[in-house]
């Protein structure tokens, strides 16, 4: 397929692969804005209870997580 | 190891650690070996690619990439057809943690010796993993040396930055290979 050609398909229907992209960069930005989130956290003080808490998550995911960094 | 390594190849490995250095960072990556890979004119490597991407282009993309957190220029294209502007969030979130904030922080090991960074830099797994797959290359293509070719082969076989910003510039591990064989 030409750029032209491939170009009006994606506008013309929703592309999968654009929207697939778009979840795993979506996947991969949100894993670097957790541990940034977290970092910040225990910075503050934060027990890995309260981050958990806040995440919604066991303390223990959390910290086996982001413990080690 | 370093037996096979062509006199370029070898080159690269200390172009890329040098860069590193340049860069003030404790980790040597794939990305630091393509950098110099490309940057080495003897090389011939972005002959061969008939200079479909070049050194300063691969710097800038993977300068971003380390500002995003590893996110490349088409995954933030990506999210931009979603509606998310990635610059925006990028910035939002800098106003609050501060800048760099979504970088990978350095090595525990380094903070804990009370040190920003260790006398020179070393290397990752990644990147030892990167020279082994080069090696398989050359060995694959019946190859007496490894050669700058191989490493790029091996760099589009290691999932990563490199790779994605080698494929972002339409090159395919497929094509190089095919190439190589028939060179032969």
């Amino acid at each position: 397929m030409t750029e032209a050609t491939s170009l009006a398909a994606r506008a013309g229907d929703a592309d999968p692969s654009v929207g697939l992209r778009a979840v795993s960069a979506l996947r991969r930005l949100l894993e670097q804005l957790e541990a940034a989130q977290v970092r910040n956290a225990r910075v503050h003080g934060w027990s890995w209870q309260d981050i958990a808490d806040a995440l919604g998550v066991s303390r223990q995911a959390v910290h086996k997580k982001h413990g080690r960094r | 190891m370093f037996e096979r390594f062509s006199q370029h190849a070898r080159e690269a490995v200390i172009g890329a650690v040098r860069r590193a250095d340049w860069d003030n960072e404790d980790r040597v990556t794939p990305e630091h070996l393509l950098i110099a890979l490309l940057a080495d004119s003897g090389a011939g490597l972005a002959r061969f690619l008939g200079d479909q991407v070049t050194a300063a282009e691969v710097s800038g993309e993977l300068e971003r990439m380390r500002r995003r957190g590893g996110l490349s220029d088409a995954d933030a294209a990506a999210l931009g057809e979603i509606g998310i502007d990635l610059g925006a969030v990028l910035d939002t979130v800098e106003r609050s943690l501060g800048p760099d904030a979504l970088v990978a922080p350095v090595s525990d090991r380094s903070r804990r010796r009370g040190i920003s960074r260790p006398g020179r830099p070393t290397i990752t797994p990644e990147f030892k993993h990167t020279l082994e797959l080069s090696l398989r290359e050359a060995v694959s293509l019946r190859e007496r040396e490894m050669r700058p070719e191989h490493l790029l082969l091996a760099l589009l076989r290691q999932p990563g930055p490199a790779c994605d910003v080698l494929t972002a510039h339409g090159v395919r591990y497929a094509d190089v290979r095919a190439r190589l064989s028939t060179a032969a």
